[in-house]
């Protein structure tokens, strides 16, 4: 989780990312944002995030993201 | 038999609703099918044969993807492997029917086209890749599959609807109810309303100064491009007014595919608002697996330690940001023009999304808000001048003739002028147009409030419901472009 902070943090280092739990309805991550966040995603966890996964609901929050992270972990 | 004839609403329509409501609930599907089939067969004969052959690759490709999921043979990157290479079969197989179509006349071979295969191609690779994605599960009833296909309120020029948003309501069944069949005739009035009395008002008007502009000047010519972009967008607005009217009265939801576009802040938010079905298939389809393709996301990670993360995020949306506005233009069609158009609205969105942060961050630090008369007021006059720029180089012959009419809007433009041309269309059908229009902005402006405007009607006593509605009518019946004097004009976007 510390490391996917570190992500969102250098992503947008104005926002308060542990807390915020509407980075995409907010429009705080732009679609430029997300892809950015993908790449570096499938880096840093080596999962595969495909465009079914690009939903809102996926991205909200870094909690969110946490838990597709593990979930496209188990799947691998 | 085209949406916008009075023969569609007042008689195929109705028959079909005696028809459904007669039938079994178990068996509803199955008549909407046989009128698919049989609508398809009168407006596009012997040429549904390709149809057929579109809904077969597609129902064997989901089928094969789908097996191939469920055996044992292949697992993890292998299992993806294969699937793409199904998927990519699949497309391919669609996509060469619309190409021959669509696009041969390029070198000169020149064929008659299925009705709606622009549209029903898209709903096919949407389909087949969403299988591939594992957010929908393939149907295993090929019956169904072709009704998906070929819905007939939606077949000739969409929505492009999804098939897991359209499954369960298409193939239910349900009771026919009297709200919705009273409020999908509501629509389809207003839909008659916009096609009939502004755009065909509008239409002889439009195809005379395009024809030759040579023979105008500047001022004519843009006028000329307002009205196109009036008549399109009430012609194309109105018939998904007709289209998603027809399929309320059998309870089934169709996708809007319009959300008052002229009240955007800027040209993005334009296309978000704007035939949104393709706008959102283009970016489910071309963007994301363009943006999450490997080379790109390789590309990006060497930007990112030459130039810094600020530009190397730019550069991978901005190239499928490039794809998704080819194919944007490619798919209206063949011609260059078309090909402009879509790379217009590149370049416009490419330069808004470097400025727009900017001009936000200027904004905010001098306390300059949205909603401030002046800026709005500014924001819609520019996206106006957009809009109507685009669609001048969309509709015209060519791109010599675009450029020709914007070099004579800018160096020719005589408000005298107005007095002596022929506009092709007399003053009464100016007036009729002018209030029409008035109304038509009006209802948006309703609308871009959050206030539905059907709802607010259906709540007043019935002498004032039964007098707005008559109203509509008897405005189509009276000011209506049909009857003596006037040709049918087809739909504008059956044709791509």
């Amino acid at each position: 989780m510390d490391e996917l902070i570190e992500i969102l943090e250098e992503i947008l280092p104005c926002e308060d990312v542990v807390n915020c739990t509407t980075l995409i309805d907010d429009h705080i991550l732009s679609s430029f944002d997300i892809l950015s966040l993908v790449s570096d995603i499938e880096d840093s966890f080596d999962v595969d995030i495909s465009p079914a996964e690009l939903i809102p609901e996926n991205f909200n929050s870094a909690n969110a993201l946490w838990n597709m992270i593990c979930r496209l972990r188990e799947e691998c | 038999m085209e949406y916008h004839l009075l023969t569609y609403s007042f008689l195929f329509l109705p028959i079909i609703l005696i028809l459904y409501k007669l039938t079994p609930s178990k068996f509803r599907w199955c008549l909407l099918l046989v009128v698919d089939i049989a609508f398809y067969l009168m407006i596009s004969k012997a040429l549904i044969v390709f149809f057929i052959f579109a809904v077969v690759i597609t129902y064997c490709t989901g089928l094969m993807i789908d097996r191939l999921g469920s055996s044992n043979k292949y697992t993890g990157k292998m299992l993806k492997k294969h699937k793409r290479i199904i998927l990519f079969i699949g497309i391919i197989l669609n996509l060469s029917m619309l190409i021959v179509f669509k696009y041969f006349k390029l070198i000169g071979i020149s064929f008659i086209a299925p009705i709606g295969i622009s549209y029903y191609t898209l709903q096919t690779i949407s389909y087949m890749t969403d299988i591939c994605r594992r957010t929908i599960s393939c149907e295993q009833n090929i019956g169904k599959l072709a009704l998906y296909l070929s819905y007939f309120p939606q077949v000739i020029e969409g929505p492009i609807s999804r098939y897991s948003n359209m499954k369960n309501e298409l193939f239910a069944g349900k009771d026919l109810s009297y709200t919705n069949i009273t409020s999908g005739y509501q629509r389809i009035l207003w839909g008659l309303f916009k096609k009939m009395v502004i755009a065909d008002h509008l239409a002889p008007a439009v195809y005379k100064i395009f024809l030759h502009p040579e023979n105008y000047d500047g001022t004519v010519i843009a006028i000329g491009a307002i009205m196109f972009t009036t008549q399109l967008y009430a012609e194309f607005s109105g018939c998904m007014d007709i289209i998603i009217g027809s399929s309320e009265t059998l309870s089934i939801t169709l996708p809007e595919n319009f959300r008052q576009p002229f009240f955007a802040k800027n040209a993005s938010d334009f296309w978000h608002r704007w035939h949104i079905t393709l706008g959102t298939w283009l970016k489910d389809y071309i963007f994301y697996p363009i943006s999450l393709a490997k080379p790109l996301k390789k590309l990006s990670k060497k930007a990112k330690t030459i130039v810094g993360i600020n530009i190397s995020k730019m550069i991978v949306p901005t190239i499928a940001l490039f794809f998704v506005w080819l194919t944007n233009g490619i798919w209206h069609g063949a011609g260059l023009t078309y090909l402009f158009y879509g790379m217009y609205y590149f370049v416009l969105i490419f330069i808004e999304t470097i400025c727009e942060p900017h001009i936000e961050k200027f904004c905010q630090k001098h306390s300059i808000y949205e909603s401030n008369l002046l800026i709005s007021s500014f924001r819609a006059l520019k996206l106006f001048v957009i809009v109507n720029i685009g669609e001048m180089f969309f509709r015209a012959k060519s791109i010599t003739s675009g450029f020709n009419m914007f070099k004579k809007i800018i160096f020719d433009f005589h408000l005298s002028s107005l007095k002596d041309a022929n506009w092709g269309i007399d003053k009464y059908d100016m007036i009729i147009c002018f209030f029409a229009i008035i109304l038509l902005f009006i209802v948006d402006f309703i609308h871009e409030k959050n206030i539905k405007l059907r709802d607010v009607i259906s709540n007043y006593k019935l002498p004032i419901r039964w007098a707005i509605w008559y109203a509509l009518i008897f405005s189509i019946i009276l000011t209506g472009a049909y009857g003596a004097g006037y040709t049918v004009i087809d739909m504008i976007y059956a044709a791509y």
